[in-house]
């Protein structure tokens, strides 16, 4: 549904990542996994049209993604950023009406249609009784929650997360990676989704992306590439993976203390 | 802990009342911020445009002021004397329409550049746009133009030209990586603004005569009389300020940030291109006439903004409605305080202004709400 072919991203000069290529398949949670400054958030914004690409071609649903109008962009794929710097400005309905950005005029008038939707979209995310609440005064879990909602408003079936879990507790996490999950599982969403959590993308990817300095440099499922063998050299650090006691997954932790 | 809680138990009780108070306070100013905010403004409009037409080196009692204005519209006849009719519609009208609509147009392009900056603290004064629009405005008062029509046209087009110059010039200079920060902001306009002051300074002292009426015009004097002036400003004003309105959603998407407005499928840069366009069309046309007047367009909208939120949509309007009343009022005052001498407005707006300014400067650092 989400294919990257060759990304190359350039930026000052210096390579930040080169010649990316893997798809995001409808139903599946992709996780984009790597040490930190390795360009996971980059990719992201680049996908999104927010970086400029040196090279290479984003396809969702057979279109030349970067190439389409900004309006166009956005029905296609959503973002769901960090939960950090929300304006305070406004509630939660109206977070999430913002969602039906690409799909007004230009004179921005919401109608009863774009309404219904984003109601749908608070309640798949349990926010509907925040609707009145604002943004700037909820917790980092219900703003994560918000924003999901916002990015179901527009309608896209290809969702991009950007360390939906970086700032919240091991509930919130659950409850958040659940939730991403059960959208591509019922609803058939594409999901590519940055963690930095190694733990977190075994227990709840389907397949894992890991980026190395600037390269792609292994895609499959959890296990395959949740090596101790693959992770010891991309983290500088001598790692031992684990079988988890209670699924079975991959269980990663770092041998040094 | 006890203890103290027993020592101060009467310190409690009447701690506790005034908390009572001040709720009970509170709850009469969530009542009146419930009211709809736009009574209130036109009230407050309506109130200022009464005062300002009925005070004056002739007083006209507001009530007849009224009757006046209704006379004109509806089939009721104004018993009022002769005098009254001139000295309203010849003199004192043209003036109060001219300062409503400077009034609105600087509150307004405030509330839209604060929007488009995301910054609380932007204003066409502080970001130096003002001063640019006076930079082109005084070189457009230099040429000697062959018809007072064309220059009519030109003193407007150049103050135009000179705010968006200014806009562009400071909001590159201000920009970090992809963010302003509100210091660069502020330094950026007021040293471009300084620079372009200064520049103006010297051609009005450089040349004699028709320009010696501009340094009453800089410090923000409404100088000219009659009608005219308000013609040529209000298309400019009025357009400017239909656009702003129009790009007010835009607006409050933006305040997620470029990112996030862009993934959302906002077309950021037509956007932005869009309000410092519109925000400093409106900015000229009111410097063109009305001179450099400072803080209306930071006050304005910030009060609106304590008063009933930062949503644009509801916003902007307001701060137009309210900047109409409260240049006014501001006038007012630069009229009555040292009557019968006038103090050009832009003095009692810096007088009112820099301290509130310097308050939100306080606040901002307490709740770091950038």
């Amino acid at each position: 549904m989400l294919s990257l072919h060759s990304i190359t991203i350039r930026y000052h000069r210096r390579t930040i990542l080169r010649d990316i290529t893997f798809d995001v398949n409808a139903g599946e949670v992709t996780a984009l996994i790597g040490p930190n400054g390795v360009g996971k958030s980059t990719l992201i914004r680049a996908i999104s049209g927010g970086v400029p690409i040196a090279g290479g071609r984003v396809l969702a649903n057979d279109h030349d993604l970067l190439r389409l109008p900004i309006e166009q962009r956005a029905r296609l794929v959503a973002v769901v950023p960090q939960a950090v710097h929300l304006p305070e400005a406004f509630t939660v309905e109206e977070t999430v009406l913002m969602g039906r950005t690409a799909y007004l005029g230009w004179l921005g008038r919401e109608t009863a249609a774009d309404l219904n939707i984003a109601h749908a979209a608070m309640a798949r995310t349990c926010v509907t009784e925040l609707a009145a609440r604002r943004i700037g005064e909820l917790s980092g879990g219900e703003q994560q929650r918000v924003l999901i909602a916002r990015a179901l408003a527009q309608s896209a079936k290809i969702l991009l997360l950007d360390e939906p879990t970086a700032h919240l507790d091991l509930k919130h996490q659950a409850g958040i990676l659940s939730l991403v999950r059960e959208l591509a599982k019922n609803e058939g969403f594409a999901i590519l989704i940055a963690l930095h959590d190694l733990n977190l993308a075994a227990m709840y990817a389907d397949r894992v992306a890991l980026l190395s300095n600037g390269a792609l440099v292994a895609l499959g499922a959890p296990p395959d590439v949740l090596t101790a063998e693959q992770l010891s050299p991309v983290y500088g650090l001598s790692i031992s993976v684990y079988e988890h006691p209670a699924n079975g997954g991959p269980w990663v932790m770092a041998d040094s203390r | 802990m006890k203890a103290r809680q027993r020592d101060g138990g009467n310190e409690g009780q009447s701690d506790e009342r005034s908390l009572s108070r001040r709720r009970s306070i509170l709850s009469y100013f969530h009542l009146a911020a419930s009211l709809s905010p736009y009574l209130w403004c036109f009230g407050a409009l309506i109130v200022a445009l009464l005062l300002s037409a009925a005070v004056g080196a002739v007083s006209i009692p507001p009530l007849d002021v009224a009757r006046l204005l209704l006379s004109r519209v509806l089939p009721v006849a104004a018993d009022v004397p002769d005098s009254f009719t001139t000295i309203l519609f010849d003199i004192r009208l043209p003036r109060v329409v001219l300062t409503a609509l400077t009034g609105a147009a600087l509150a307004g392009s405030g509330a839209a550049y604060q929007g488009l900056f995301r910054n609380p603290l932007a204003d066409p004064y502080l970001l130096g746009v003002a001063s640019g629009a006076g930079l082109g405005a005084v070189v457009a008062m230099a040429i000697q133009w062959p018809s007072s029509a064309l220059s009519f046209f030109a003193v407007p087009m150049a103050a135009f030209t000179g705010a968006v110059l200014t806009a562009l010039l400071v909001y590159s200079l201000a920009r970090v990586g992809r963010t302003t920060p509100i210091s660069t902001l502020i330094l950026a306009g007021v040293a471009v603004g300084a620079f372009m002051t200064s520049v103006s300074t010297f051609l009005m002292l450089r040349a004699q005569g028709e320009l010696r009426r501009a340094i009453n015009w800089m410090l923000g004097g409404f100088a000219l009389g009659g009608w005219s002036p308000v013609v040529a400003v209000l298309p400019e004003i009025v357009l400017g300020l239909g656009v702003l309105i129009l790009v007010s959603r835009p607006l409050n998407v933006l305040q997620f940030g470029d990112d996030q407005a862009r993934q959302l499928g906002l077309n950021v840069d037509r956007v932005k291109r869009v309000v410092i366009i519109a925000a400093s069309l409106t900015t000229a046309a009111a410097v063109a006439f009305s001179g450099i007047i400072g803080f209306v367009g930071l006050a304005v909208p910030h009060l609106i903004r304590l008063m009933w939120g930062g949503d644009y949509r509801r916003l902007i309007p307001l701060s137009i409605i309210g900047g109409a009343a409260g240049l006014l009022l501001a006038d007012l005052i630069a009229r009555t305080v040292l009557a019968p001498q006038e103090l050009p407005v832009g003095v009692v707006t810096a007088l009112i202004g820099a301290p509130f300014f310097v308050w939100l400067l306080r606040r901002a650092k307490q709740q770091a709400f950038w």
